[in-house]
C-alpha cells in the first residue's frame, strides 16, 4: 500500500505540473482571443490540478502516519515515537512537504476563486486563473523536480545503480516543532501567505485588460483581507510558540523568518487603510495597485530568503538550494508587474485632490507613510547583512537593538495616528470639531501618564506607549459611546444600540476593534520594559525571591518514554506569603535527534506572567538551576491577537446596506468578453 | 509516561526518579547520585551557569553564534554551544577588571564584526542606521509635496441629474445614503 500510494503521489503530483500547465496556457490565450470555451477548459483544468495535488498531499500524510522511511522526507521529518498529530504536522516541518502543502494551499484558493467569480467576473477571470496558474505551476516545478517529497532513499553498492532502502526509524521531527501551536501555526501562517496571490492575480488582471474600474478593488479587498487575518494570526501563534518553547522569554526576535511574515501584513495593511480613499474618492490608484503587487512579492521575496538559506535564521530546518529557482521566479513577477503598472499609469491616474491638510484622508495618506517606513526599515536590517557581505566581504549581523531602535519610534506614531485618524473628519476637520473630539482622549492620556509617573514609572519607552494607549483606547470607545448615545434616543437600550451600530456598518467598526486589538497588543509590547529576571542553583527546600513572587522548589522528578527522557522541577509558587500554584518547568531530550528542549512553566495573570525556566545541574553538579522572569502584561499580546481575529471577522461580515444593495441588482450593461 | 520516585517506596524503573524536599538524610545522601543520573539522562557537557547582571549587560553587544539569532544575553537553548562559552569569556574578561568598551573592542578582534548584535555607527555599517531614516524624511518631503499640490486642485464641478450622462437620481440618492452610512 505504502509503495502504491507513493507510486501515486508522484505521478498525481507529476500529472497535476502537466494540467496547470495547461490551465496557465488555455487561460491567456482565451483571455487574449476571448475565447469563453478555451477559458473554462483553464478554469476546469485549475480545479482538476486541486484534486490531483490534494490525492498527492494525502498520499504524503498516509507515508507519514505510517511510516515509510523509505521515503527521504519521511524519514528526515519523522519517527516511529512521534504521536499521530505530530506526524500530521510533520507534513510542514520539512522544505519538500512545506511546499506540496504551500501548493495544496494555492490550488484550493484557486478553486474557490474559480467556483465564485466566474460568473461574477467573466472579463478578468481567464487572465486571474492564468495568473493563479503561474504560481501554481512554480511550485509544482520545485516539487516535482527539485525538492520531491517523494523521492526514496537509494544507496549504491559496488557503484551499482542506487537499490531502495529503508532506515529502522526516522530522524524525527525538530525537537522545537512538537508544540500544539506549531501544528496550527504553519497552516495558518501559509493561508496567510498564499492567500495574497489571489489580489496580485486580481490586480494583474485589471491592468491586463484595463478594466481598473470600482469592481476589481471591491473584489480584490474582501481577497486582501482573509489572508492579512490569517497572516497576523499565524505571526501571533509564531509569537506564542516563541515565547513558550524557545525558553529565553521573549515572542519576538526579528529573526529574518518573522520579519518576512511581518512585511507582507503590514503593506497588506496599508492597502487596507488606502483603498478606502480609493472607494470613497477614487484617489491613490496607483498606490493601491503598487500596495497589492508588493504585498504578493514580499511574500515571494520573504520565502526566498528564508528558505534559500540566504539569510541565517533560526528556521534553518527549512533550508534547502531551492534559492535560485525563487529568485528567478521574484525576478520574474516584479518585471511583470513592473511592466503591466508602467504601460496602464495612464489608465490609473486620478483626480487626487484634499480639501484640507487637516482630514481623514491627510491621516491615510500618513498611516501608510509610516507602514511603508516600517516596512522598509524591517526589508534593510534583514538584507543589511548580504549587502554589507557584498560590498565590504565583511559579514554583519542585524539584531534585535537595531530593529527595536529604528522601529519602536515609527510604531509610537503608528498607534498615535490610530487614535487621530477615526476621529478627523472626511474633507475638513474644524476647530471646533478638533477640539470636541480631541479634548477628553488628550485629558485621559495625559492623566494617564501623570499617574504612571507619580507610581514610578521611569521607562521612557513603555511610559510613552501606554499613554498612546490609553488616548486611543479612549477615542475609540468615545466614537462607540457617541453612536450608541444618537441610537438610544430613539428609544434603543445602550447595549443594543451598540450591537446595532456595529454591524449597521461592520467595516467601520470592525476596523475600530482591530484598532482596541492594536491597543492591547502594544499594552504587551510596553511591559517588556519592566521585566524582572532571577536565577538562583537550588536544592529541595530552597526559595527564590523574585518581585512579590517566591518560588520554593519542592522536588525534581524525571520520566521517560519513547519519544524523550525528561526531568521536572516542581515549584511551590508564594505571592505574599500566600500559596498560588505550583509550576513545573521541564528539560527534555528527545532520542532520536539528541536535542535537548526547555518546557517553560508559566504562572499567568492579566498584569504578568511568572515565566520559569529550568536550566539543569550546575557545573559541579550538586544544585539545580532556575530561571525565573516576571513579564508583565504579556497576557494582553494574547487577548490582543483573539480581539484582532474577532474585528477582522467583523470587518468581512457585509453591511446591512450592503445585504440590501445585493438584493437589489443593478442593470449592468454587458461588457464585451476580451478587452485586449 | 513512566515516572518513578527514589526512597518514596513508590516503583522503580530505569532512568526514572526523583527528589523531594520532605525526604529524609537517606534521599539526601543520594541527591548527588540524583544529579548525576541527570547529567546522563540531559548530557550536559558544561553544566548550566549563572551570569551576574553585569554579564548579561555587556553580552547585549553580542549576537549568539548558534544561528538562534538572538543577542548573547538572550540566548536561551539549552547547553546551547556558543552562548555559555562566550558569557564565560566575557565573566573573566569583567572579573580581570576590564571595561565594556575593551571586551566589546577585544571580541570584535577575536571574532571579526559579526559577532555585534547591531552595525556600528562607522564606515558602511552607518548606512544601516542612516538609509531607513533618510527614507522616511524623503518619505515626509513627497507626501507634503503632495498633499500641497493637491490641495491646490480645484474642485471638480458638480454634475448634476440634469446633465447628459449625470448619475440617475435613484443611484445618486442611494449613493448619498451609502455614504452617510459609510461614514
Amino acid at each position: 500500500m505504502q509503495v502504491f500510494l507513493t507510486d501515486v503521489g508522484q505521478f498525481t503530483m507529476l500529472l497535476a505540473f502537466g494540467l496547470s500547465c495547461y490551465a496557465l496556457v488555455a487561460s491567456l490565450l482565451a483571455g487574449k482571443f476571448g475565447h469563453r470555451r478555451l477559458a473554462a477548459t483553464g478554469e476546469r483544468a485549475a480545479v482538476a490540478v486541486t484534486a490531483l495535488v490534494t490525492v498527492a498531499v494525502m498520499s504524503l500524510w498516509y507515508q507519514l502516519v505510517t511510516s515509510n522511511f523509505q521515503l527521504q522526507y519521511v524519514a528526515s521529518s519523522s519517527n516511529q515515537a512521534m504521536p499521530w498529530y505530530y506526524k500530521v504536522g510533520a507534513l510542514w516541518g520539512g522544505q519538500e512537504g512545506s511546499l506540496l502543502f504551500w501548493c495544496w494551499i494555492l490550488t484550493l484558493f484557486s478553486m474557490v476563486t474559480v467556483l465564485v467569480h466566474r460568473k461574477r467576473n467573466p472579463v478578468l477571470m481567464p487572465w486571474v486563473v492564468g495568473v493563479v496558474a503561474m504560481v501554481t505551476t512554480f511550485f509544482l516545478l520545485v516539487n516535482n523536480f527539485v525538492a520531491n517529497p517523494f523521492d526514496a532513499i537509494g544507496v549504491s553498492q559496488g557503484g551499482g545503480a542506487p537499490v531502495p532502502w529503508s532506515p529502522p526509524d526516522g530522524q524525527g521531527l525538530n525537537p522545537l516543532l512538537q508544540y500544539w501551536a506549531m501544528v496550527i501555526h504553519p497552516p495558518i501562517l501559509y493561508v496567510g501567505y498564499v492567500g495574497f496571490t489571489i489580489p496580485f492575480a486580481f490586480a494583474i488582471a485589471a491592468l491586463i485588460t484595463r478594466e481598473l474600474d470600482e469592481e476589481w478593488i471591491r473584489t480584490t479587498r474582501r481577497w486582501m483581507m482573509v489572508p492579512w487575518l490569517f497572516l497576523g494570526t499565524g505571526i501571533l501563534l509564531g509569537a506564542m510558540w516563541a515565547y513558550v518553547v524557545l525558553g529565553w522569554g521573549g515572542y519576538w526576535g526579528w529573526d529574518p523568518v518573522e520579519n518576512a511574515s511581518l512585511m507582507p501584513w503590514l503593506t497588506g495593511t496599508a492597502f487596507l487603510h488606502s483603498v478606502i480613499m480609493q472607494e470613497r474618492k477614487g484617489m491613490m490608484k496607483v498606490w493601491n495597485m503598487v500596495l497589492i503587487l508588493a504585498t504578493f512579492l514580499l511574500c515571494i521575496l520573504g520565502t526566498f530568503l528564508t528558505r534559500s538559506g540566504i539569510v541565517s535564521s533560526v528556521h534553518s530546518f527549512a533550508q534547502s538550494p531551492i534559492g535560485p529557482f525563487f529568485s528567478t521566479f521574484l525576478i520574474l513577477m516584479t518585471a511583470l508587474s513592473l511592466y503591466f503598472l508602467f504601460t496602464r499609469m495612464e489608465e490609473l491616474k486620478s483626480e487626487n485632490r484634499l480639501d484640507s491638510v487637516v482630514s481623514r484622508e491627510s491621516s491615510f495618506l500618513f498611516n501608510n507613510l509610516v507602514l511603508l517606513a516600517t516596512t522598509f526599515a524591517v526589508l534593510w536590517g534583514t538584507i543589511f547583512p548580504i549587502l554589507s557581505e557584498w560590498v565590504t566581504n565583511e559579514k554583519r549581523t542585524v539584531g534585535a537593538p537595531f530593529f527595536n531602535q529604528v522601529n519602536i519610534p515609527i510604531g509610537l506614531f503608528l498607534l498615535f495616528l490610530t487614535g487621530v485618524g477615526p476621529l478627523l473628519a472626511w474633507r475638513k476637520t474644524s476647530l471646533r470639531s478638533l477640539r470636541k473630539n480631541f479634548t477628553i482622549p488628550l485629558a485621559a492620556g495625559l492623566g494617564a501618564g501623570a499617574l504612571f509617573v507619580a507610581f514610578g514609572m521611569r521607562h521612557f519607552y513603555s511610559t510613552v506607549c501606554l499613554i498612546l494607549c490609553v488616548f486611543v483606547l479612549v477615542t475609540i470607545l468615545a466614537e462607540f459611546h457617541r453612536g450608541a448615545r444618537a441610537r438610544r434616543r430613539q428609544g434603543q437600550g445602550y447595549w443594543q444600540s451598540l450591537w446595532i451600530l456595529t454591524f449597521r456598518n461592520t467595516r467601520r467598526h470592525g476596523g475600530y476593534i482591530v484598532h482596541v486589538a492594536m491597543v492591547f497588543l502594544f499594552v504587551g509590547f510596553a511591559g517588556a520594559g519592566f521585566d524582572q529576571e532571577q536565577q538562583l542553583a537550588m536544592v529541595p527546600g530552597d526559595k527564590l525571591e523574585i518581585g512579590p513572587y517566591t518560588l520554593e522548589m519542592k522536588e525534581v522528578e524525571s520520566a521517560d518514554n519513547p519519544n524523550y527522557s525528561s526531568a521536572m522541577a516542581r515549584l511551590q509558587v508564594w505571592k505574599e506569603g500566600q500559596a498560588l500554584s505550583e509550576v513545573s518547568p521541564e528539560q527534555r531530550l528527545y532520542k532520536t535527534s539528541k536535542q535537548p528542549t526547555s518546557e517553560v512553566a508559566l504562572h499567568r495573570t492579566l498584569k504578568e506572567d511568572l515565566y520559569v525556566v529550568f536550566a539543569g545541574p550546575d557545573q559541579d553538579g550538586s544544585k539545580f538551576i532556575i530561571h525565573a522572569y516576571i513579564k508583565p502584561l504579556v497576557a494582553w499580546i494574547w487577548i490582543g491577537g483573539a480581539v484582532f481575529i474577532l474585528g477582522t471577522v467583523i470587518c468581512l461580515i457585509p453591511n446591512q446596506h450592503e445585504r440590501a444593495a445585493q438584493k437589489v441588482p443593478l442593470k449592468v450593461e454587458a461588457k464585451s468578453y476580451a478587452k485586449v | 509516561m513512566p515516572k518513578c520516585r527514589i526512597g518514596l517506596g513508590a516503583q522503580t524503573e530505569p532512568l526514572a526518579f526523583s527528589f523531594q524536599a520532605r525526604d529524609s538524610a537517606w534521599v539526601r545522601h543520594r541527591f548527588s547520585a540524583l544529579i548525576l543520573l541527570l547529567g546522563v539522562l540531559l548530557p550536559s557537557p558544561a553544566g548550566a551557569q549563572i551570569f551576574s547582571p553585569e554579564v548579561k549587560k555587556v553580552s547585549e553587544n553580542f549576537i549568539c553564534q548558534c544561528g538562534c539569532n538572538h543577542q548573547l544575553s538572550g540566548c536561551g537553548m539549552l547547553h546551547c554551544g556558543s552562548a555559555n562559552p562566550l558569557r564565560s569569556e566575557i565573566d573573566q574578561k569583567l572579573q580581570a577588571g576590564m571595561a565594556e568598551e575593551q571586551i566589546v573592542d577585544d571580541f570584535v578582534t577575536k571574532y571579526g564584526g559579526v559577532i555585534l548584535s547591531a552595525p556600528t555607527g562607522e564606515g558602511f555599517d552607518l548606512v544601516a542606521w542612516t538609509l531607513p531614516v533618510v527614507a522616511l524624511l524623503a518619505g515626509l518631503l513627497v507626501l507634503y509635496r503632495v498633499v500641497r499640490v493637491w490641495t491646490r486642485r480645484r474642485p471638480l464641478p458638480a454634475s448634476t441629474p440634469s446633465e447628459p450622462g449625470g448619475i440617475p437620481e435613484e443611484y445618486r440618492n442611494r449613493m448619498e445614503k451609502e455614504l452617510k452610512d459609510f461614514d
